[in-house]
């Protein structure tokens, strides 16, 4: 198979034709890709929501501008993938949610009291804590959740999720305040404190 | 559960997505699986190119046209001129030839 020395190499090829070279986006935005969709999405659900994202950013190559980095076109179709998994999901939430299991919920219950967590604790204890992550995530509407996400779990500051959602940065705190409270809500149900 | 609870809950899942080793799940296997739904959507793509050439060939055709019709207006507009300047010309010919009589 050819290779392209840049992505406008490549989508010329394309364009010509060839959609072999898209194999060119595939490799070189896959860990990207992945970054993100991983940020959103169950571990169980990255592949096929990563998957769709090529094929959606393939079909609509057409309305790509070459002047725009393919980068961050290819962010933003991630993220509005994940969007619509998730929004996908949560539209089932009533036949899609489970309980926590009880792993997940002694670790919610004994986290909060503790000052900190050592290495081998925190190994031991990366299941249950992901697996708390997951269900309290998995109760927010789709739009809180990934705002919470980047803003909260990912570091990103309000005007760089603003920009990757293409959302005010007004709305962007306004949802986030929205999922810090539902979040507050759920584990005092939870943790019944 | 107050809102330092949940701060320090939200820093540990943090520290939790920083150190989690996260193996990359999409393989040659799965690149193949792309490109191989990729292509059974093949037509789309050409779809793009064809409209890429229609596009090309309906602007050529409009500039064409554009143009055209802009010369035929400066034609009919500028004949008459044309036409009182080749008047001019002659009568300034006749007079030149008559020149060589002074």
């Amino acid at each position: 198979m050819p290779t392209y020395g840049s992505d406008a190499e490549a989508l010329d090829a394309i364009r010509e034709g060839n959609v072999h070279a898209f194999r060119h986006f595939i490799a070189a935005y896959k860990g990207a890709v992945e970054r993100i969709v991983a940020g959103h999405v169950p571990r169980s659900a990255v592949q096929d929501v990563a998957q769709e994202a090529f094929i959606r950013a393939y079909n609509s190559l057409g309305g790509y501008d070459p002047q725009r980095p393919f980068a961050n076109w290819m962010s933003t179709l991630a993220l509005r993938t994940c969007y619509d998994h998730l929004r996908s999901v949560y539209a089932n939430r009533e036949r899609t949610f489970s309980e926590l299991a009880p792993e997940g919920a002694e670790w919610l219950d004994g986290v909060v009291d503790r000052a900190s967590l050592d290495a081998d604790a925190r190994e031991r204890e990366k299941d249950a804590a992901g697996q708390a992550l997951d269900w309290a995530l998995g109760h927010l509407p789709p739009l809180e959740r990934m705002v919470l996400t980047l803003t909260a779990l990912e570091g990103h500051s309000v005007e760089e999720a603003a920009s990757l959602l293409e959302m005010s940065a007004v709305n962007v705190r306004v949802r986030a305040h929205r999922a810090r409270k539902k979040l507050r809500i759920l584990l005092e149900k939870e943790m019944g404190t | 559960m107050t809102g330092k609870g949940l701060e320090r809950l939200l820093a540990h899942w943090r520290a939790l997505r920083r150190d989690r080793p996260a193996p990359s799940l999409l393989d040659q296997a799965w690149e193949d699986r792309v490109m191989a739904a990729v292509l059974a959507r093949r037509p789309a793509l050409a779809r793009i190119g064809v409209l890429d050439r229609l596009e090309n060939l309906a602007w050529a055709a409009w500039t064409a046209g554009a143009a055209g019709l802009g010369l035929g207006l400066v034609a009919a507009l500028r004949l008459p001129l044309v036409g009182m300047a080749l008047d001019r010309l002659s009568i300034l010919r006749t007079f030149y030839s008559f020149g060589s009589l002074f």
